[in-house]
């Protein structure tokens, strides 16, 4: 038998079945061997049962009352749109349909552009503002705009 | 399933249980009969969020349970969280376990209202758990997604509510009144 008692909490987690498999044998082994453990046992099973009684002792039937405003309030009060979308939109069909939109997009993007292709742009075309550039301002260590680009700027 | 049948089947099935754990809840025939009948409509108008397989009664008392807690709110402008988790009914003293006793018939005679006084002065969060662990036997994880805690908040309740129930009860076999 283990000498360490349990505590009042792991008792109740213990009769609760809430106790690894290890320490629920561990505590069922010192219970046998002690006495003291035993009557502390036995006080929670008898709040357990205590309460148990009382509920079964209060135990009452449904009202038909109360069914029958059950009933009359359904029919008064049917499901708003706001619910009935929301059934709609409950996770067994809202997440298949958000697959095939995703999908459908993905494909349709796809297929409409094309493969991406790098933008490919002639040297030239670099080596001609370069020469705009050192002729405006040769001295200048600002980057004004070349005029070769500020003309392309204008015509867009 | 088309759904009156589905509240028919509901109604018949799980009624009586239903009203019993709102009744023991609320401590109260009107607010039982209230909470009930909401909670009936919230499965009526829901229904097809209930996923077959899952337990019907562990959905429909966290529905009464959500609605009992929402109309606290409502009458006292908050939630009857007043007993914070270490809070010890000092005056009370004295710690003595219950002596194992015919307990059917002291119920039926002597006990019913200590234990139902013992239980309204329970906070409601400790009596939610009281319940549902040792009246209806949830297990903790089941507790904590009824009540919408975690599972280490349903034990430290359960062991406060049980240590004070013990405190209340004998306060109240010892002074009927």
């Amino acid at each position: 038998m283990s000498e360490i008692h349990p505590t009042p909490d792991e008792l109740v987690d213990y009769l609760h079945g809430e106790l690894p498999a290890a320490r629920s044998a561990a505590i069922a082994a010192h219970i046998a061997g002690c006495p003291e453990c035993a009557d502390a046992r036995d006080a929670e099973i008898s709040l357990t049962q205590l309460l148990r009684a009382h509920a079964r002792a209060q135990e009452r039937e449904l009202p038909p009352g109360v069914v029958a405003g059950i009933w009359e309030k359904a029919r008064s009060h049917p499901p708003s749109v706001w619910e009935r979308l929301s059934a709609a939109l409950r996770p067994a069909i809202a997440v298949p349909v958000a697959i095939a939109i995703a999908a459908f997009l993905f494909f349709s993007i796809k297929v409409a552009h094309g493969p991406a292709h790098a933008a490919t742009i002639d040297a030239g075309y670099y080596v001609e503002n370069h020469a705009t550039l050192d002729a405006a301002t040769p001295l200048s260590e600002d980057d004004p705009i070349p005029q070769t680009l500020a003309n392309d700027a204008a015509t867009r | 399933m088309e759904q009156t049948a589905f509240l028919e089947s509901a109604i018949n099935e799980y009624g009586k249980a239903t009203y019993n754990y709102a009744y023991r809840l609320t401590q109260n025939e009107a607010d039982a009969r209230d909470l009930t009948q909401e909670a009936f409509i919230r499965v009526y108008r829901a229904w097809r969020s209930f996923k077959p397989g899952t337990s019907f009664l562990s959905w429909i008392y966290r529905i009464v349970t959500n609605l009992h807690r929402d109309e606290l709110r409502r009458r006292k402008g908050r939630y009857q969280e007043e007993i914070p988790e270490d809070h010890e009914l000092q005056e009370y003293g004295g710690g003595r376990p219950l002596a194992v006793e015919p307990i059917e018939e002291y119920v039926e005679s002597q006990l019913s209202e200590p234990v139902s006084k013992a239980l309204a002065d329970l906070a409601t969060e400790q009596r939610q758990i009281v319940l549902l662990a040792d009246v209806e036997g949830y297990s903790y994880q089941e507790i904590a997604e009824i009540v919408g805690c975690t599972v280490g908040t349903v034990r430290s309740r359960l062991h406060r509510a049980r240590g004070q129930l013990r405190e209340l009860l004998n306060r109240y076999m010892k002074s009927p009144s």
